[in-house]
């Protein structure tokens, strides 16, 4: 399994993905890194805690308590508005790097 | 299980002071080791210590956030001690400088003139406050907000300096103090865009010599120090000077491009030098 590294900086775009889903906590969306990669990454609590750290700072998600399916008090997190817009920026963004990259290391235009 | 997750967390949140903020966290991790515990069993893994382990080191290094919330903390202190400092300070200036003009006005009953007070406090305000931001401003090199506050100290010196002239001495033309701002204004920006080594440089250069002697052609026309009739020659020489300053310009930018492109020669030359030389 890979570490969390492999993102480089697309940790915030992998959780607002999640989060697009609906409303999810921590430990849900540690788990929605590893089986989004098919058990290839694992990303360390730490790394996604300070992300959720930075987005609720950029206001690109909210955080609330809720009681889980069996009873658990959580917090969970909600994508605001703000963060739905920049994960459609990041897509783009993501799509052009992409292209750009499969251009450069495999080639064959 | 639960109790050893709680002893650990316990300990390591002992490093950082117990904010509201933080104790949430730590209900969140502790949570969230909880989860991952369960999983584990789930999965068919019965001891444990191997558990505890798993679940400890899956946390990663979360010493950083540990320390973004004390950090915060002591902004957040930081902020709220400087700002009541300043509040109270300004309740107290407010307090000594109201009771202050009461005191005067009561005891001189020179009501239409004692209001000045506040002008000049306001004016102390200002300067004060520019020769406190202006020393912090200069090292951020931030040389816009530096104008900013020279210009609004400028214009409150000479308000200041005109209402005390009229209400005090009536002294006659001193509305010509403000036809004497412009002049100093142009004349703070120039020396700011000098010293910040700005490209605005010879532009306020300009303003200020253009302004200087355009003005001064009316203050001196006004006093009948110069004639209307040849004074006209003041701004003139304004014009003259200007043009010499672009010229000037023009001059070094030239200079300094050959300067340039003669280093370049050099460097080239020298690089050449290199690559065509062997040992053989």
């Amino acid at each position: 399994m890979l570490g969390g590294e492999i993102l480089r900086g697309n940790t915030e775009t992998v959780i607002l993905r999640c989060l697009s889903n609906g409303d999810s906590y921590g430990y849900e969306i540690s788990k929605f890194f590893v089986s989004e990669s098919d058990n290839q990454i694992e990303v360390k609590d730490a790394t996604i805690y300070q992300a959720f750290r930075r987005m609720e700072k950029d206001e690109l998600i909210e955080a609330y308590w809720g009681d889980g399916v069996l009873g658990a008090r959580r917090r969970y997190y909600k994508i605001t508005d703000k963060g739905k817009k920049f994960y459609i920026q990041k897509q783009e963004e993501w799509k052009q790097t992409k292209k750009i990259l499969d251009s450069l290391i495999i080639g064959g235009k | 299980m639960k109790e050893r997750f709680k002893r650990y967390l316990e300990r390591e949140f002992k490093r950082i002071a117990p904010t509201k903020e933080a104790m949430e966290y730590r209900e969140e991790v502790f949570r969230n080791l909880l989860d991952k515990s369960q999983e584990l069993k789930i999965k068919g893994i019965e001891n444990e210590e191997m558990i505890y382990e798993m679940c400890i080191d899956d946390l990663g290094d979360f010493h950083i956030t540990l320390q973004d919330f004390e950090n915060k903390r002591i902004e957040i202190k930081e902020t709220a001690r400087k700002a009541g400092i300043t509040i109270i300070f300004a309740i107290t200036a407010i307090l000594f400088i109201s009771i202050g003009y009461l005191i005067i006005s009561f005891l001189t009953s020179a009501w239409s003139q004692t209001w000045l007070i506040f002008v000049l406090a306001i004016l102390a305000f200002i300067v004060v406050l520019s020769s406190i931001r202006i020393p912090k401003l200069l090292k951020e090199n931030k040389f816009i907000i530096i104008k900013l506050y020279v210009l609004a100290s400028i214009a409150m010196v000479t308000v200041s300096i005109y209402l005390c002239m009229l209400m005090l001495f009536t002294v006659p033309l001193v509305w010509l103090a403000f036809l004497v701002m412009p002049m100093i204004m142009t004349l703070a920006l120039t020396v700011i865009s000098l010293i910040g080594d700005s490209k605005m440089k010879y532009i306020d250069l300009a303003a200020f010599i253009m302004t200087t002697t355009s003005l001064l052609y009316v203050i001196l026309g006004i006093l009948d120090v110069i004639e209307w009739s040849w004074g006209w020659l003041l701004p003139v020489f304004g014009v003259f000077l200007v043009l010499l300053v672009f010229a000037i310009q023009i001059i070094i930018y030239k200079k300094n491009k050959i300067s340039s492109n003669d280093d370049i020669d050099k460097i080239s030359n020298e690089n050449e030098k290199f690559y065509t030389q062997w040992k053989e």
